[in-house]
């Protein structure tokens, strides 16, 4: 457990070293959120809506924003590019396992974005749109929220995990991780909030772990859920956590008779 | 000359093409990916006019001729130059774009030969389907001049997106590390430019009509061809615009070219 806490540690402390990298990332990621305001107050201003009212959709993007880095998960990257490079040796003879290692680094990430994205935003945002922001206070809401959040990084670091370990068969694995990436921006709510899907892709998205990474926690949040439905949705989104490192594990254990190591 | 120029191309992407088919799969994954990415996309402007049935007097095939406009235009245009774009940065930090300055061949047309970007067909591949999907249900777009008109202001979309993407590129002589600059505006305007510009603040609409004008690639076409040239002042400028820019952008790659004196060893 220390190890873990060590590599959690570095992690931020060698984020910060590059100060100048920090930037340019938060300028976009203002602009992406700038934009999205503009093209609903659009929307909304445009049409008369149907169910859902303005200061919902604001706050739904507002929480939105706050929770996406959550679920950003990077990991598959560098296991990859070492797993290509044959670099995964090193890290195979180190004392500690592979899978808690790179969680450990997500959630440093996530510590890292939250400070360097998410305040400058919050403080930004809450100076334009304070207004329409309107969070329903109930404990009991938060503390399914906090739930749901930390189920939320569990499945988006594993599904990244998964796209990381297929590096040993497909070699180049970035594809793979746009075509999860623009699947999930659809149907997790960051494009497009489910209230407005046909019973069709509805279906589709419940059959999907993507609604539990974004659109379930903020709805539960903005109040749309009854307490009745918190226990069943609850089991699902753990069980796609559990059924997500049970097959990481299968998958490891099929990679592990892959790996070849030439040279001594 | 062109027809130097043009066998010369052929043989780049012969090369290029010989080399990407010995990786098939990654190939198929390539468009695979980037045909669903498009898609995303689409998907938010289907699901918004599912709810909304119109988007300030924009039918939903109006706005997926919009979107066809600008994805379409966007393939065929990164399919030349985004290469530049997003090779340039690494080549000058590197020094190796100097190699670029000692060949028989202008820099800006060598960036653009020696890479053809393939994974631009998925994006290409989107804008053909959507729009014969939105010219299925317009009635009058079998008339001779609709057609010339559209092709016209087609390639007219196609010079506009490539004068932005060179001049994205040429800010690397004049600033440093302007990537993520330029991946901001690619990413972020070009996708809001899509959607009927008429919706939004007056600020963002100055801002994609001047300073990045994505405003003549999909939404004056669309403007031109349902509505009528005549149905705003000064549309006729759409007509003209994207040789202008092309020549602009050119001439800024140029200079920058002339001022760029090495960075690597």
């Amino acid at each position: 457990m220390k190890s873990y806490i060590r590599i959690f540690h570095k992690t931020i402390s060698t984020s910060f070293v590059y100060r100048s990298n920090f930037y340019m990332p938060m300028l976009a990621y203002f602009v992406f959120v700038f934009l999205q305001f503009s093209l609903w107050s659009a929307v909304f201003a445009v049409n008369e809506p149907k169910g859902t009212t303005m200061s919902q959709m604001m706050t739904y993007i507002f929480i939105g924003m706050m929770i996406r880095f959550l679920t950003t998960a990077s990991a598959s990257d560098q296991l990859s590019q070492e797993i290509r490079e044959g670099k995964i040796e090193l890290m195979l003879i180190r004392p500690y396992n592979l899978f808690l290692f790179f969680l450990a680094k997500q959630l440093a990430q996530i510590v890292v974005d939250f400070i360097t994205k998410g305040l400058p935003l919050l403080g930004i945002s809450l100076l334009f749109l304070s207004p329409f922001i309107q969070i329903p206070y109930n404990l009991s809401n938060w503390l399914y929220f906090g739930f749901c959040c930390m189920n939320a990084v569990l499945i988006a670091f594993c599904m990244d995990y998964i796209i990381g370990l297929m590096a040993f068969w497909i070699i180049e694995t970035w594809q793979l991780r746009f075509l999860v990436q623009d699947i999930g921006n659809v149907f997790s709510g960051v494009f497009i909030p489910l209230w407005f899907f046909s019973d069709t892709f509805l279906w589709i998205a419940n059959l999907l772990p993507y609604p539990y990474l974004y659109f379930y926690p903020i709805n539960v949040l903005l109040g749309n859920v009854d307490h009745a439905s918190f226990l069943p949705q609850a089991l699902i989104g753990l069980s796609w956590s559990i059924g997500l490192v049970g097959v990481i594990m299968i998958m490891w254990h099929f990679c592990k008779s892959r790996i070849v190591i030439q040279g001594g | 000359m062109i027809r130097d120029y043009a066998a010369l191309y052929c043989k780049f992407i012969v090369k290029y093409a010989k080399a990407k088919l010995e990786y098939k799969i990654p190939l198929t994954l390539d468009i695979i990916a980037n045909v669903i990415n498009s898609l995303s996309f689409v998907s938010v402007v289907y699901f918004l006019m599912n709810h909304f049935s119109t988007l300030d007097d924009w039918r939903l095939n109006e706005v997926m001729l919009m979107f066809g406009f600008g994805l379409l235009s966007w393939g065929l245009a990164g399919m030349l130059f985004w290469a530049p774009v997003m090779q340039l940065e690494q080549l000058i930090i590197t020094g190796q774009f100097d190699h670029f300055l000692l060949k028989p061949l202008h820099p800006l047309l060598h960036l653009m030969f020696r890479h053809f970007q393939h994974t631009f067909l998925g994006q290409t591949l989107v804008g053909i389907g959507l729009l014969s999907y939105s010219l299925q249900h317009l009635s009058a777009w079998l008339s001779p001049s609709f057609i010339l008109n559209g092709i016209y202001l087609l390639f007219n979309s196609v010079l506009v997106q490539s004068a932005i993407l060179i001049t994205l590129s040429s800010l690397n002589f004049y600033v440093k590390k302007p990537l993520v600059f330029s991946m901001m505006v690619v990413v972020d305007l070009q996708v809001i430019s899509r959607y009927p510009i008429s919706i939004y603040h007056q600020g963002l609409q100055f801002i994609v009509s001047f300073v990045v004008p994505y405003i003549f690639v999909s939404y004056y076409p669309v403007v031109i061809l349902m509505r009528g040239v005549s149905s705003e002042a000064l549309l006729w400028v759409t007509y003209v615009v994207g040789p202008l820019l092309v020549g602009l952008a050119c001439l800024l790659f140029h200079y920058g070219v002339r001022r760029y004196d090495g960075a690597g060893s």
